[in-house]
């Protein structure tokens, strides 16, 4: 395992103020006005307060769940996974790619950089669909470093629990299909 | 309660990669990458957690619950699985949506259709990533192929929520 080399991607710097930023800044202050013009400064206040010390309480877990993700394509180097799903296609691909999606951290950008080398492997469409809805509905980073700390436990537990056959679902969908 | 569970979960599987990591090089280019994803990230977060607080003091809890909360049933989580399909930006903005949403008493239903949706069919996504790298033919696939898991998702928790009365 020591000198795998890795394919984490280079230090992109991702700016701090780009426009998703700019949305939700923009959101976030038309709403405090709002809340301001209707029932005063006391109640933006509390909400400001509340919500920076709720902050506070998540910094730790977000600070080891983003280590985590920092260090899983260091040790499983995303070529290993992608050789894995192009060899799989029958029920263990599936339920690997499931996985895969699932453990796989990262923005679309990579998630489907893989899914096109994973075409160019020869991969089916089956592992390919299932590897990409694993990753859109189950993927733990997501979940677990940011979902949870706007969300209640009980109902994002619930949500994955619903969610949790349904890449493997879309990909039998594919085979029952019978596309190319 | 859900805090601590998570820190202590999350702080022994980075003590797990930290030794896997095994070399000073690997260590601090995770690290690295952490301190870089945190500088992006938290800001986004602490705005995005205000909004969402504002947000569920603004929002009418009439409306909600007419359009999305229990009484509305089975719609919404129509209507939900469609404010998923239309809400722009990045897990930021429709988890905070989603909070403000379910504090102003939308059905949880809703909210899980509502986060399928966004997760799967999110259109800021699919335009910008999903259909720039993968092209029309697959995304036209790949939309057909889970576009019915929203509403799946949604009525699964309506028909076991009602099962089990919770």
């Amino acid at each position: 395992m020591k000198q795998l080399p890795t394919t984490a991607p280079p230090p992109r710097r991702r700016k701090i103020f780009d426009a998703s930023f700019l949305i939700l800044a923009s959101l976030a202050l038309v709403a405090g006005g709002a809340l301001w013009w209707r029932d005063g400064g006391g109640a933006v206040w509390s909400v400001l307060v509340g919500n920076l010390g709720f902050l506070v309480l998540l910094l730790p877990k977000i600070l080891a769940g983003l280590f985590v993700a920092n260090a899983i394509p260091l040790l499983i180097p995303r070529e290993h996974v992608v050789a894995a799903l192009g060899r799989e296609s029958g029920w263990r691909g599936l339920v690997l790619a499931t996985l895969a999606g699932a453990l796989v951290p990262g923005g679309g950008v990579m998630v489907f950089a893989m899914a096109t080398s994973l075409t160019a492997a020869g991969a089916h469409l089956a592992p390919i669909v299932a590897f990409v809805t694993s990753w859109s509905l189950l993927g733990l980073n997501r979940t677990i470093i940011w979902e949870i700390s706007f969300l209640s436990l009980d109902l994002v537990a619930f949500r994955y629990a619903l969610c949790l056959p349904m890449p493997f679902l879309a990909g039998l969908l594919v085979k029952a299909l019978r596309l190319p | 309660m859900n805090i601590i569970i998570g820190t202590i979960i999350l702080f022994a599987l980075a003590l797990f990669s930290w030794n896997k990591l095994a070399e000073p090089d690997r260590r601090s280019e995770a690290i690295a990458g952490t301190l870089a994803t945190l500088r992006v990230n938290l800001p986004r977060l602490a705005v995005a957690l205000i909004g969402a607080g504002f947000f569920a003091e603004l929002l009418p809890e009439e409306a909600i619950d007419q359009y999305l909360g229990a009484r509305a049933g089975l719609r919404a989580i129509f209507l939900g699985a469609l404010l998923g399909f239309l809400t722009p930006g990045g897990p930021f903005v429709s988890f905070a949506l989603a909070a403000a949403a379910a504090t102003a008493g939308a059905s949880t239903p809703a909210i899980i259709a509502y986060l399928s949706a966004w997760a799967l069919l999110g259109f800021t996504r699919i335009i910008s990533e999903e259909l720039a790298i993968m092209g029309p033919a697959f995304l036209a696939k790949r939309i057909a192929l889970t576009v019915w898991i929203p509403i799946a998702c949604g009525l699964l928790a309506f028909v076991l929520l009602k099962g089990f009365g919770g």
